[in-house]
């Protein structure tokens, strides 16, 4: 039995650990996402290699087919591209707040 | 059923761990491409071409492969988001210039690279082959300059001192797993940082370097170290397009000078080995006359660089929520930032910069393999990257082409990539005309075999061809002018006319001359530009700018007597960021405003006959303009 606990101990590291690499490895779900307010978000960030959450210019567009308004969509602090979003820089068109950034200088 | 129990306590368990592991604001996503789009600014000379492909917004969108859109500033930003990266865990993103020879491909290799990865000048290498040089001359010219921005990744991470002294820095938790090496790069996060200096409040401290400040500081690829003996030291791969070993010698170069600096975790190391592995001093510092301050030793940075320590070591560590250290409680230590990274960041960001500007410069040269006009490209230079295969024992012809009617006095040859089949070289297009103008034709020929793959007889009497894909559909055209007064446009690949415009028809005209094709007016388009030619003083003829379409764009403000027999030349003399056309008329050199053929000067010289050169002949970063003239003297020229 205690043998059995243990096959089933190891197997389940295992999936784990292939599961993990998949989805904040290789598939890297949350890069570019939000991360200001948003704990839950940060967490799963901080999960992902190579993947830091931190504040710092982020790129503005209202263009619903564009990746980063589906994002900012789903933030409650987004009001549009303009100065009623705290942060917005009216001379480069973007907002500083705190979001999922990948990769660095690697 | 019982995976999941077990899944849910390790998510648990590991979320403080990770939700702890935090350092500073950072936004370090876009510091390449940054890096990227700075160096477009050092290289005074730049073409407008390679400029209108660097446009894109520095962007947190980025995926992990080329979409419609992207240009050279995207590929540096998604080199890192590359399966291939990813799955390597960043492996194939650095080089130890130092060791020419690997076990896995023989000498001059140049593939150790961080544990098993390829090293970041074998990955350069094999997008340049693979993706930048065909994509270029297959027409897909987007892509190709997506794809440089992956090379230009590459070339800036090897001015990373921990890139080319093989320090990893996943700067991840999972790295500390036994032991290993979790530290991250301190001048990663520096640059990524913001508010260290003035000028950079709410931006990164990578943005207090500004590319204008080091204009006409490039790399050039031919003349990197005054007198070295390259031949000790270059990789052994076959110098395809005649661009790798000039692309070799670039990121080794930067490579070399980067290892002065330590990194995290590694000393400096200034020398080099050859091919037999020999270690050489250079013969000065490479970093003699650049004003920087070296930091050799990676002790100067341990009041900077942060680490994770069992103890408060100082009022610079702070308490962690999750014991990531060995000890009963896990403190961060320092702050990456301070002023020896500062001075380490002082040279790396302008080296960084430096290089990818001569980057830039190697690919305008390198994708310049066609031999698309009469004197090769829009300056006439005549110059060309790519070599042949003739040696100095080369004797034996490998074919001629026969079948021409024996009419054909004249001919005149281009060579170009004209069937999209890169594997197979280049073909090449030839214009004829008999000796008395009235006959002639125009066909292209496989340059292996000599075969003639198509045959258009409706021109006649042609002048040289010229030979580039003007209206941007990915299919090369011919504009060959023809002594029957057109101008004609022939598909490339299969030679059909596309369309013909007829010049000025006065008396004494000879027809339109040889045609140069360029983007004239930066309007992302390219003309055609040619001169009109007379056989008398009663003829006065213009330079005329084409649009794709056969349409015209303009008219020169002035003539000339006779027109002109000469091939234009183009570049932006005045760099004003705009192109202005050269052309030798009868006695004289004249420029026009290539956006609307306006004469901006003319000089006057006896007996001018050559088409105009275009070249930064002192290498003062601004153009001179060459021309031939002839003096009348007994018994001949």
């Amino acid at each position: 039995m205690k043998k059995k606990m243990l096959l089933i101990l190891i197997t389940n590291i295992i999936i784990f650990l292939i599961l993990y690499f998949y989805i904040f490895w290789i598939k890297s779900p949350f890069i570019a996402e939000i991360t200001q307010d948003r704990p839950i978000i940060k967490a799963l960030c901080n999960m992902q290699v190579a993947c830091h959450s931190g504040t710092g210019p982020y790129t503005c567009r209202e263009d619903p087919k564009s990746d980063s308004f589906k994002r900012l969509s789903r933030w409650d602090g987004f009001k549009g591209c303009n100065n009623l979003t705290i942060g917005y820089q009216k001379d480069d068109g973007r907002i500083i707040l705190e979001y999922c950034g990948c990769g660095g200088w690697m | 059923m019982k995976i999941f129990p077990l899944l849910t306590i390790l998510i648990v368990v590991y979320l403080p761990f990770v939700y702890s592991y935090e350092v500073n604001p950072l936004n370090n996503a876009t510091v390449h491409q940054y890096i990227t789009n700075e160096s477009i600014l050092i290289w005074k000379l730049i073409p407008f071409e390679i400029k209108n492909h660097a446009k894109n917004p520095i962007t947190n969108e980025l995926d992990s492969n080329y979409d419609v859109g992207n240009d050279i500033v995207s590929g540096s930003g998604e080199e890192d988001r590359q399966p291939d990266t990813v799955s390597a865990a960043f492996t194939n993103h650095f080089w130890q210039p130092d060791d020419p020879d690997t076990l896995t491909n023989g000498t001059g290799d140049y593939n150790d690279g961080l544990a098993f990865g390829d090293s970041s000048f074998f990955k350069a290498k094999n997008i340049w082959l693979m993706e930048v040089i065909p994509n270029y001359l297959k027409g897909n010219i987007n892509e190709s300059y997506y794809h440089l921005g992956r090379v230009a990744h590459l070339l800036e991470d090897a001015s990373q001192p921990s890139h080319v002294h093989l320090d990893p820095h996943l700067g991840h938790p999972l790295g500390c797993v036994g032991n290993l090496d979790c530290d991250d790069s301190f001048l990663e996060e520096f640059t990524a940082q913001q508010n260290y200096f003035a000028d950079t409040q709410n931006r990164m401290n990578v943005e207090h370097y500004a590319g204008e400040t080091y204009e006409n500081k490039t790399y050039k690829y031919e003349n990197l170290i005054s007198g070295f003996n390259w031949s000790n030291v270059d990789a052994t791969y076959p110098d395809s397009y005649g661009s790798i070993i000039p692309l070799f010698r670039l990121m080794w170069y930067t490579a070399q000078k980067t290892q002065y600096y330590a990194s995290d975790d590694n000393d400096e190391n200034s020398v080099y080995y050859d091919l037999d592995g020999v270690q050489h001093n250079f013969p000065s510092s490479l970093w003699q006359g650049d004003g920087v301050t070296i930091v050799s030793d990676n002790a100067a940075f341990e009041n900077e660089d942060y680490y994770f320590s069992a103890n408060n070591e100082g009022s610079t560590c702070t308490a962690q929520g999750f014991d990531v250290c060995p000890g009963p409680t896990c403190y961060l230590c320092n702050n990456n930032t301070g002023p020896d990274i500062e001075k380490e960041t002082n040279a790396t960001i302008p080296h960084s910069m430096k290089s990818v500007a001569g980057l830039y410069r190697l690919f305008w040269d390198a994708v310049q393999i066609d031999w698309k006009f009469n004197h090769h490209d829009v300056r006439n230079t005549g110059y060309t990257l790519l070599k042949g295969d003739i040696t100095a024992n080369s004797k034996n012809k490998a074919w001629n082409y026969s079948s021409a009617p024996s009419t054909d006095f004249w001919d005149e040859t281009a060579i170009a990539e004209i069937d999209n089949d890169v594997d197979d070289g280049q073909e090449i297009i030839v214009a004829t005309s008999n000796s008395d103008y009235t006959d002639g034709r125009v066909y292209a020929l496989d340059g292996d075999t000599n075969n003639v793959l198509w045959s258009n007889d409706e021109p006649t009497a042609s002048e040289p061809p010229s030979v580039d894909d003007v209206d941007g559909d990915g299919t090369k055209e011919v504009i060959v002018g023809s002594h029957d007064l057109y101008l004609y446009n022939i598909n490339s690949k299969n030679g059909t006319k596309n369309w013909r415009y007829l010049i000025n028809n006065q008396t004494g005209v000879i027809g339109p001359y040889r045609s140069t094709i360029f983007d004239i007016n930066n309007d992302g388009s390219k003309e055609i530009v040619f001169g009109e030619a007379g056989q008398t003083g009663a003829y006065n003829g213009h330079v005329v700018a084409l649009n794709s379409n056969g349409n015209q764009v303009w008219n020169s403000s002035s003539t000339e007597v006779q027109g002109f027999q000469n091939l234009p030349a183009i570049a932006d003399l005045n760099g004003d960021g705009y192109p202005e056309v050269v052309i030798t008329g009868n006695g004289m050199v004249v420029v026009y405003n290539g956006t609307n053929g306006v004469e901006l000067w003319r000089k006057h010289m006896a007996n001018t006959y050559a088409n105009p050169v275009v070249a930064d002949l002192d290498n003062d970063n601004d153009y001179e303009v060459i021309v031939g003239n002839f003096e009348v003297v007994k018994n001949g020229f």
